[in-house]
């Protein structure tokens, strides 16, 4: 039952990857199906932390602060086609998040101003922002959007490897 | 000259509120509360079954998740009339208690106090001044020169970037700014230590519920926890002692920074006491019970009508009859076809869009109504009915904050002045000096059944065939949430959900009344039009929070606050 709290909490891990958005919004809730399929599908070794955010704000700075590199991903408005996939980097997402970006932009840039001013920001962090196609109230993803998880799957993959951590695909 | 003025969107955070005001000779004369989100979400509930309807419905909302969940289970158990273990109540009331500290918390000094506290003027402020003051109040360590001082760099370094982020949206320098250099910077200081405390409440939440954001403990019919003092997976001892370590960090910081830096803020700005008043009928209900059936609770809720606490009615179970044929929503004045009054279990979702008409129908929010009449929810309605019920911790949490009120301001300020946009922030703290009580009285129950060798934590439903109805409500941070459910064969065949800021935030109602957020800007002095902090000051006390409230989704994001000033009759 506390598996998953004593995980975080006792967890050596020091990579976090958070998923945002709601999951009965269509792609909004992209964030959170890539969460639920790296816990289904895969095994990291060292283990990492797999948080799904949802569309909170506040609630979420300890994950920032607990960890030394982190992967965001959200559903985020590039103004490009629905699929499109943003990467940002550090400074970059603190900068695009002062403008106008993700769908949950209130929150997630009230928590990154405070991240900053606290001075707590992981230090290495990468944002994955996937433009939706239908945001609208159902629980699957558009098929868009559904194409392109394998793609969101490897740059996630291919952080971790850059990491060093082995990332395997679960047999069954 | 009458003007008109429109903010959109008004929250902070999450949710789509938009507040039109006309403004005579520098007041406020009238105000319309427009809901600009249409979601309809129960219906993805619809055909499910019920057990698992709190999965979805704390994923309505973004921002309070767990109330939604905790409602739901509640809804079903009322349904099948069933009775849960002592043990999963004071787990669920550990919960309620946690959640609600942290959200009053984040309320105060995260979305609000920014409408009161000048951080660009703490700047300004001599540390060593601001520390004696602080000193002066409260026995809180951490006032010191040398944090002050850290503070102010802080905050000067992050001005200077450029990048104001959380600040950006601030009125710096506004005229209905009052507090003195010193008081900002202690508020400051406040803000920036708050955000640990509210983990704290948060990191309860988390043991219990196993996950924030989205608790995953609950179950129709008690708790998921399993408890055994001995094992590493279980609820055990150590874990609860953390609850308990917890706790005690959490007490210092609610009665020696949030109570004393909210009678600060109440005194200092007493001159805006007699304004916000709006709907004075007040609908809460009871919370934590500690017994299987929901008919003995911690703190006690009810109706209260005109602004007169010697007509307080007790709403006294979770079967109370009065709570369950009170309540109706309208759609006279709210994009939804008809005009229709109707109660939850015969509440109807269609969808009528017509444009913003003033006169007719401008929000898709339901004007909800308790016996056909508006009700404010929330801290301050939950308050004067504890206070009226002889809820001795109330009184004593409410007699301490007005007195240290008194005290600063020099002149006595008395129950009648929580009638007020401040007095709901005050309420909101009393409240939450309550919460803490009830969150240490079921961690102390919860320890004393685990000894007595009680670990029950669920008892099964079952679902018979034919229909069943069942209501649940919640008093949560914004107030009165309840869920009702129509049960057909084992599944869901209707679902509705009346939120806190359904009743503060609905619009006119079916005679045509305004809303609470409507009646208590009402009154309420703008100093500048451009720039109406007013405005935000009166429905921030409320804790706006539309994610949930309205039921196709507005993609128009926008930025900031945005404020349109325009001659309401040409000149």
């Amino acid at each position: 039952m506390l598996k998953h709290y004593l995980d975080s909490l006792n967890s050596d891990s020091d990579v976090t990857i958070l998923g945002i958005g709601n999951l009965l919004m269509g792609d909004e809730g992209v964030g959170i199906h890539v969460i639920q399929t790296l816990q289904n599908s895969y095994t990291f070794f060292p283990s990492v932390n797999l948080i799904d955010g949802g569309t909170t704000g506040l609630d979420l700075i300890p994950y920032f602060e607990e960890c030394n590199k982190m992967i965001i991903i959200d559903a985020v408005d590039s103004q490009e086609k629905p699929g499109y996939i943003a990467i940002l980097r550090n400074e970059e997402i603190h900068y695009r998040f002062n403008t106008k970006l993700s769908l949950h932009h209130a929150g997630l840039s009230d928590v990154l101003s405070i991240i900053k001013l606290q001075d707590i920001a992981a230090p290495d962090m990468t944002l994955i922002g996937v433009q939706p196609e239908v945001v609208e109230m159902g629980l699957d993803l558009s098929t868009t959007v559904e194409n392109k998880m394998q793609d969101i799957l490897k740059i996630i993959v291919d952080k971790l490897e850059e990491w060093g951590i082995e990332c395997k695909l679960n047999s069954n | 000259m009458s003007k008109r003025i429109t903010v959109d969107p008004i929250t902070r955070i999450e949710g789509h509120l938009r507040i039109d005001c006309d403004i005579d000779n520098g007041k406020v004369s009238n105000a319309w509360s427009s809901g600009k989100m249409f979601r309809g979400i129960e219906e993805i509930l619809i055909g499910r079954d019920p057990r698992d309807a709190w999965i979805f419905t704390q994923r309505f909302c973004g921002v309070c998740t767990t109330v939604h969940a905790i409602a739901s289970v509640r809804t079903v158990e009322n349904a099948l009339n069933l009775e849960i273990p002592v043990n999963a109540q004071f787990i669920r009331n550990m919960i309620i208690a946690a959640h609600g500290i942290h959200d009053h918390i984040v309320h105060f000094y995260h979305l609000s106090a920014l409408d009161w506290v000048d951080v660009v003027s703490a700047l300004s402020a001599d540390p060593v001044a601001a520390s004696k003051l602080a000193q002066s109040l409260s026995p809180w360590p951490n006032n010191g020169v040398q944090e002050f001082k850290a503070v102010q760099d802080k905050l000067s370094k992050f001005v200077s970037s450029g990048q104001l982020g959380i600040f950006a949206n601030g009125y710096w320098g506004h005229p209905a700014m009052k507090l003195p250099p010193e008081v900002n910077l202690i508020a400051a200081a406040h803000y920036l230590e708050a955000f640990e405390y509210q983990r704290k409440a948060n990191q309860i939440v988390t043991i219990l519920g196993s996950k924030t954001p989205h608790i995953q403990n609950l179950a129709v019919g008690g708790v998921s926890n399993p408890i055994n003092p001995d094992n590493q997976a279980a609820l055990n001892i150590e874990r609860l002692f953390f609850v308990k370590t917890l706790l005690d960090e959490l007490q210092d910081f609610i009665r020696n920074v949030y109570l004393v830096d909210l009678a600060a803020v109440g005194a200092l700005y007493a001159h805006w006491l007699p304004y916000g008043k709006g709907v004075t009928n007040y609908l809460s209900v009871p919370e934590f019970p500690t017994d299987p059936k929901g008919t003995q609770f911690g703190t006690p809720g009810g109706y209260i009508k005109n602004g007169d606490i010697g007509t307080f009615k007790a709403i006294t179970s979770f079967q109370d009859k009065f709570f369950m044929n009170g309540v109706k929503e309208s759609v006279k004045h709210a994009w939804y076809e008809g005009d229709k009054t109707l109660h939850p279990y015969k509440g109807e979702t269609k969808p009528f869009y017509t444009d913003f008409k003033e006169n007719e129908k401008y929000s898709w929010v339901k004007a909800p109504s308790f016996n056909d009449e508006p009700a404010q929810v929330g801290p301050l309605a939950n308050v004067l009915a504890m206070f009226a019920a002889g809820h001795k911790p109330t009184q004593t949490y409410a007699t301490l904050a007005l007195e240290k009120i008194s005290a600063i301001a020099g002149t006595k300020v008395g129950v009648d002045a929580l009638h007020s946009t401040l007095g709901r922030h005050a309420a909101r703290c009393v409240r939450t000096n309550v919460l803490f009580d009830e969150l240490k009285k079921n961690y102390n129950l919860l320890i004393e059944n685990i000894a007595k060798g009680d670990i029950e934590t669920f008892n099964p439903p079952t679902f018979p065939k034919g229909t069943q109805t069942g209501f649940g409500f919640h008093e949560a941070p914004r107030g009165v949430l309840s869920h009702w459910i129509v049960i057909k064969d084992g599944k869901i065949k209707n679902y509705q959900a009346v939120v806190p800021s359904t009743w503060n935030a609905g619009p006119r109602n079916q005679n045509d009344k305004l809303g609470p957020y409507e009646a208590s800007l009402v009154g309420n002095p703008i100093a500048d039009s451009e720039r109406p902090l007013e405005v935000l000051r009166t429905i921030h006390s409320f804790d706006p929070c539309l994610a949930c409230a309205i039921h196709v989704h507005d993609n128009k994001r926008r930025d900031i606050v945005r404020v349109k000033t325009l001659s309401r009759f040409p000149q």
